[in-house]
C-alpha cells in the first residue's frame, strides 16, 4: 500500500511523454483514396477502407529493462487514462466506416525522463475487463461505433479493412473470440491481446505496416463457405486467412506471446 | 445475508426489500414483472416514441428499411421469409424472430448467449456490418439528424426523454421499450387459464404437449412457452439452448457451416447446434420455422419431432435422429393421426388474433 501511494504521488509529477504512431503500407503512410501496390502473396494493389486500432498499458522501458507505465492524459475523445484509439482513416476515398477526425499520438506522463527511454511497450487491443458493450453509453475512446463488434458484444481491437479492384472487401478485424457471460461477467476464451515490445527513443514513431502484416496473405483469395466464411480475417482460428496475420501481430490462440513483426519503430 | 436481515427486520416489521419498479406498461395476466435495466425504465412515452422509430425507414442508412421491414406486426413481428434480408440486400443466415413477449427473454437472437438486454441486442441490427442490416456504422450522425430535424418527433422526444438529446442511447432506449411492450396474452389458452373452456381437441393436445410422450414442455414452458424466461426477480434461468437434431451432416451431429448456434460463441464442441428455444405463441403468423427457416409448416415441425430428428436430403444431408449431440428428450413420439391433430389444435390455441390487430402496436405513419 505504501509503495502504491508513493508511486501514485510520483505519478502526479510524471514527465510528459508523447508516443507517435503511424499506419503504413511498405513504409508509406496509409491514406484513404490512395492505392498501394505490391501487397501480399501474390502481390496485389490495395486501397484502404479503414485504419484504426486500440492500444492500452503503454510503458517506456529504460536501459536496465525496467518498465515505466504511462498514465494517459484523458481527452474525452481519443484516450482515457489507460486506453487510446489510433485512427488513420479520414472518411475520404473508399473509407466509409469512420469519421474525418484522425489521431496518431498517445499522450501521457511517466516516471522516467524520456531521454532515458530505450524502448516502448504497449498492448494492442482493449483491456479484457473493458471489452464488453454494456450499452451505447461507453466513455471515450470506447464510444466509437465503428469499432463496436456487436455480434461478439465487444470491440474490434483493430479494424484494417482493405479492398482491391477484384475484391470489394477484405476484412481485417482483430478482437477477442469465443466470448460468453459467466455469472453475468463477460469474458473471451481467446483474448487475442498482444503485448508489443519495441526499441524506442524519444520522437521515434511506432509503425504498423500492412505490407508486413499481409505479406503471406492473398487479399483476393476466394472463400469457400465451409471453413472460410468471409474474405479476410475476423479473428477466427479456423479461418485460413487469420493465422499468418495473427502471427505477425504476435497473437496466438493459445495465449502465447509472439514477436509482433508488423510493428516497428521508425525515425520521425 | 446480514444486510438483508437488517433491512428485513425494520421497525414495523416490513419484509419487502424490493428494487423499484422499472415497468409502467400494461402487465399481462399471469406474467411477472420483466427484467428491465434500471437505466431505462419502461414508460408509455418511450413506448410511443419507440413505436414511431420502429416503423421509420429513415432509421436505415439508405432509408429503405425500418425495423418493421423484418418484424411486421401482421406477422406477429416476424417477416415470413426463410431468412431475412438487410437494407442493402445482404441475405442473413437466420430466420427473423417474432417479437412476442420478448421482454421476458433471458437472452436475445437465436444463438447469442451474451445479449441479455434489448439495449445490447439492438446494436446488432443497427450497427452490424457482417451482414449489414440497418447500416448505422459511419452514418449515425446523419441518421440521428433526420430524426432530430423532423418536427413530428419534437414532442415525442420531449415527452419520453425530457431535456435529453436525440442520440444513439435515446433511440435505443425507446426502441427497446416499444419492443418490450409487445405483449401477447389473450389466446384461447390464456382464456382457458382464466377459467374459460378450451376446444376439446386443443385440451387433448395440451395434455399431450405436457406429457412424457411428447416432452414438448421441457423446452417450451412458462408464460412465453420458452424456458429462456427471465423475470425481474429471476433474470437468469440457466441453460436455455438446445440441439434438437435438426441436422447431422457428418454423423457427429454437425450443423451446416456458419450456422451452428451456441458453439460459435463458446467454442465448445458440445454446444454445436444449440439454439435458444423460441416462443410457441402466435405460430400461425410466423412461418417458416426453425433458426434457418427450414421448416415451411407446422406439419414439417411436428414431422421433425415425431421421428426424434428429421432426415435431411440434398444439401446438408444427414439423419438428425442419429445425432449424438441432440437433446435426449428429442426422441420418436410416433404420434397417431388424431394425436397430431390434437397437438396442432393446442398450438392453434396459442394464437392471439388481438396481438396482430392491436392498434397500439401498428404503424403510426399509416
Amino acid at each position: 500500500m505504501l509503495v502504491a501511494m508513493l508511486a501514485a504521488c510520483a505519478g502526479g509529477d510524471g514527465v510528459e511523454v508523447a508516443v507517435p504512431f503511424s499506419l503504413r503500407v511498405h513504409g508509406a503512410p496509409l491514406e484513404c483514396g490512395a492505392t498501394f501496390p505490391g501487397v501480399g502473396a501474390p502481390e496485389r494493389d490495395i486501397e484502404p477502407l479503414d485504419g484504426r486500432f486500440f492500444v492500452h498499458d503503454v510503458a517506456l522501458v529504460d536501459a536496465g529493462g525496467a518498465a515505466y507505465p504511462l498514465t494517459l492524459t484523458p481527452d474525452g475523445v481519443w484516450q482515457d487514462d489507460r486506453v487510446a484509439l489510433l485512427d488513420f482513416e479520414d472518411d475520404t476515398g473508399a473509407c466509409d466506416t469512420g469519421s474525418p477526425d484522425t489521431n496518431d499520438l498517445v499522450r501521457g506522463t511517466a516516471d522516467l525522463d524520456v531521454s532515458e527511454a530505450v524502448g516502448v511497450r504497449f498492448t494492442l487491443g482493449v483491456p479484457a475487463e473493458r471489452n464488453h458493450l454494456d450499452a451505447a453509453t461507453a466513455d471515450a475512446p470506447l464510444d466509437v461505433s465503428g469499432m463496436w463488434w456487436s455480434w461478439a458484444s465487444g470491440y474490434r481491437y483493430a479494424r484494417l479493412d482493405v479492398r482491391t479492384a477484384e475484391n470489394p472487401l477484405f476484412h481485417l478485424h482483430v478482437g477477442g473470440t469465443a466470448c460468453t457471460l459467466d455469472d453475468g461477467v463477460y469474458g473471451c476464451t481467446y483474448d487475442n491481446l498482444s503485448t508489443v515490445d519495441l526499441p524506442w527513443t524519444a520522437g521515434d514513431v511506432v509503425a504498423l505496416d500492412l505490407g508486413t502484416l499481409l505479406e503471406a496473405n492473398d487479399v483476393e483469395a476466394p472463400y469457400d463457405g465451409e471453413i472460410d466464411f468471409v474474405s479476410g480475417c475476423m479473428s477466427s482460428e479456423s479461418d485460413p486467412e487469420c493465422p499468418p496475420i495473427f502471427e505477425r501481430l504476435g497473437i496466438s490462440w493459445d495465449g502465447a506471446q509472439g514477436a509482433a513483426t508488423a510493428f516497428s519503430t521508425v525515425a520521425p | 445475508m446480514i444486510l438483508w436481515l437488517a433491512l428485513a427486520c425494520g421497525p414495523r416489521g416490513e419484509t419487502a426489500v424490493v428494487a423499484p419498479s422499472t415497468w409502467s406498461l400494461p402487465l399481462p395476466y399471469g406474467f411477472p414483472e420483466p427484467p428491465v435495466p434500471e437505466s431505462n425504465p419502461a414508460t408509455p412515452e418511450k413506448f410511443e416514441l419507440g413505436r414511431h422509430l420502429f416503423f421509420d425507414e429513415r432509421l436505415s442508412a439508405n432509408e429503405t428499411q425500418a425495423c418493421s421491414g423484418c418484424h411486421d406486426p401482421a406477422l406477429a413481428f416476424a417477416d415470413g421469409l426463410t431468412t431475412s434480408t438487410g437494407s442493402e440486400g445482404a441475405v442473413l443466415s437466420r430466420n427473423s424472430m417474432a417479437l412476442v413477449n420478448v421482454a421476458w427473454n433471458s437472452t436475445y437472437t437465436w444463438p447469442n448467449p451474451t445479449l441479455v438486454t434489448l439495449e445490447e441486442q439492438l446494436l446488432v441490427p443497427m450497427f452490424g456490418e457482417s451482414p449489414v442490416e440497418l447500416g448505422w456504422t459511419g452514418h449515425e450522425a446523419e441518421i440521428l439528424a433526420r430524426i432530430d430535424d423532423d418536427p413530428q418527433y419534437d414532442e415525442l422526444f420531449a415527452d419520453a426523454f425530457p431535456g435529453e438529446d436525440v442520440s444513439v442511447e435515446t433511440v435505443v432506449a425507446a426502441l427497446a421499450t416499444f419492443v418490450r411492450g409487445l405483449t401477447s396474452a389473450d389466446s384461447p389458452y390464456d382464456r382457458y387459464l382464466a377459467g374459460e373452456p378450451l376446444d376439446p381437441a386443443a385440451e387433448r393436445g395440451l395434455i399431450l404437449f405436457f406429457s412424457e410422450k411428447a416432452e414438448c414442455y421441457h423446452c417450451h414452458s412458462g408464460p412465453t412457452f420458452s424456458v429462456a424466461f427471465a423475470s425481474k426477480d429471476r433474470p437468469d434461468p440457466g441453460n436455455a439452448f438446445f440441439n434438437t437434431g435438426l441436422y447431422n451432416v457428418d454423423g457427429q451431429g454437425a450443423y451446416p457451416p456458419n450456422n451452428q448456434g451456441l458453439i460459435e460463441f463458446t467454442d465448445q464442441d458440445y454446444d454445436m447446434g444449440r439454439f435458444r428455444a423460441p416462443t410457441l405463441r402466435n405460430l400461425r403468423w410466423t412461418a417458416p420455422y426453425f433458426h434457418d427457416g427450414s421448416g415451411a409448416t407446422l406439419d414439417d415441425v411436428i414431422d421433425h419431432y415425431d421421428v426424434g430428428g428429421r432426415t435431411v436430403e440434398g444439401d446438408y444431408a444427414g439423419v438428425g435422429a442419429e445425432s449424438p449431440l441432440k437433446d435426449p428428450l428429442v426422441r420418436p413420439m410416433n404420434l397417431t393421426d388424431s394425436e397430431r391433430a390434437d397437438l396442432l389444435a393446442f398450438l392453434d390455441a396459442l394464437n392471439d388474433p388481438s396481438f396482430v390487430a392491436e392498434p397500439a402496436f401498428s404503424n403510426p405513419f399509416q
